[in-house]
């Protein structure tokens, strides 16, 4: 029951080569090293066309903890900025930056249950680049 | 008896501020007098009570029998794809119906015109006029509300883990069993969203999959597309087993289109491509990176 009610996200960042994919790289090189029960993962991908923001709007459940990942091998992590939002109000979010795996952790634990909107943008909106994003569930919580 | 009635009824008489004079009675006549006048007020009184508890005794039966034999409920209609071709259907309320192979809808309209339709397969949906009443479609634990006129395609066979809901045009609300109605997902026009079967996770997005209609449409499109993806597509498409035998094939990018080819025939062109040479045994059909002769 508790793992119905609780959802937990990972955000995961990932720059291929333009060859490649994000979420295949994720799920072969990540997914077994992240704690929590898996909820899903996404590829949010940039192009030089685009405005470099992508977003999403997930359903969070109140008392649940979410942690969100993200990583990309290829550029620096400050490259990649994460912002999410509930009701036009920025929620502030604690993150941990993994040095040695190369991504970021973000946790995140909604007041309310309903909609929170994830906003990814590539700061260097130039270059090709991608990001994957994968749901876990903390089972601390 | 005449005893008692004469001394009731000189009882009442005695009552009487006057009496008529030259009144000629006798017990039982006065009697039976004094009780067409005085009880005239109370048999139509107990003629009502009476109707009435008839009344409510009939609703009660019929409630009652209702409830066993479910004679007030909705007809559902139960509609089937066959394995081997796609439907197209026109709905009572008015909206257009393709369902995918193996696939089955049941849907019913109560009195109130509010539509109900369950899905377990995969179907596209055009609803051109603005619905008159509420217009519902579940899909496992995903529920689709649709309240203005919208092209949408969902997914939702048993054996998904996810339930894809792809919005054409117009927007529908989702939300999942948990959550409930009042919390939901707004999925808007060329966006994407998904509801996991197995955490009912639900999120929403764009949709970047071009290749969501290819069931109905019968045209396959690929741009820059990891193989991995292509395979997938091809597996989803086709129903066949396709497996990628060196991880390195699954980042070769592939271009091109198929209208409505065999699948004997996708696989020639992609092979022409270059990188890639196939192998099948029986329905399994390998992808490996093309060994280099010098």
């Amino acid at each position: 029951m508790k793992t119905l009610l609780a959802t937990l996200i990972l955000l995961f960042a990932l720059q291929t080569s333009s060859k490649a994919q994000c979420s295949i790289n994720f799920k072969k090189e990540y997914k077994d090293k992240l704690e929590g029960i898996y909820l899903s993962d996404f590829e949010v991908t940039n192009r030089p066309d685009s405005d470099g923001i992508t977003k999403f709007t997930v359903l969070l459940r109140e008392g649940s903890k979410y942690i969100i990942y993200l990583t990309n091998p290829s550029v620096p992590l400050t490259d990649i900025k994460l912002t999410v939002t509930r009701d036009e109000q920025y929620l502030k979010l604690e993150s941990d930056v993994n040095s040695v795996e190369n991504y970021i952790t973000y946790n995140l634990k909604p007041k309310e249950t309903g909609a929170y909107h994830l906003y990814i943008e590539f700061c260097d909106k130039s270059i090709k680049s991608c990001v994957a994003l994968a749901l876990y569930l903390d089972e601390d919580e | 008896m005449n005893n008692s009635i004469d001394n009731i009824f000189k009882e009442k008489v005695s009552n009487l501020s006057s009496i008529p004079e030259n009144t000629l009675w006798t017990p039982e006549k006065g009697w039976d007098e004094y009780q067409k006048m005085h009880s005239k007020r109370i048999k139509p009184f107990s003629k009502l009570v009476l109707l009435a508890a008839s009344a409510a005794a009939t609703v009660a039966i019929i409630v009652a029998l209702s409830i066993g034999t479910n004679i007030f409920s909705p007809k559902t209609i139960i509609i089937s794809s066959a394995a081997d071709s796609i439907r197209e259907l026109l709905l009572p309320n008015g909206s257009k119906v393709w369902m995918n192979k193996n696939s089955t809808i049941a849907y019913s309209t109560k009195k109130s015109g509010e539509f109900n339709l369950k899905l377990d397969g995969e179907i596209y949906v055009e609803i051109t006029d603005e619905p008159k009443a509420p217009y519902t479609i579940k899909a496992g634990n995903a529920i689709i509300t649709v309240k203005s006129p919208t092209k949408l395609n969902v997914r939702a066979y048993p054996n998904d883990t996810d339930i894809d809901i792809t919005v054409r045009d117009g927007s529908v609300s989702v939300s999942d069993n948990i959550l409930g109605q009042g919390l939901a997902l707004l999925v808007t026009k060329g966006n994407y969203c998904s509801v996991s079967r197995i955490n009912n996770f639900a999120f929403a997005t764009a949709n970047t999959n071009h290749n969501y209609l290819a069931w109905k449409t019968g045209k396959l499109i690929f741009n820059e597309t990891p193989m991995a993806t292509v395979t997938q597509v091809l597996r989803q498409y086709y129903g066949k087993e396709i497996i990628i035998a060196d991880d390195t094939v699954a980042y070769y990018s592939y271009t091109g289109s198929f209208n409505k080819e065999s699948f004997d025939n996708v696989l020639v062109l992609i092979q022409s491509d270059g990188n890639i040479e196939m192998s099948m045994d029986g329905n399994v059909v390998t992808f490996s990176k093309k060994t280099v002769i010098n």
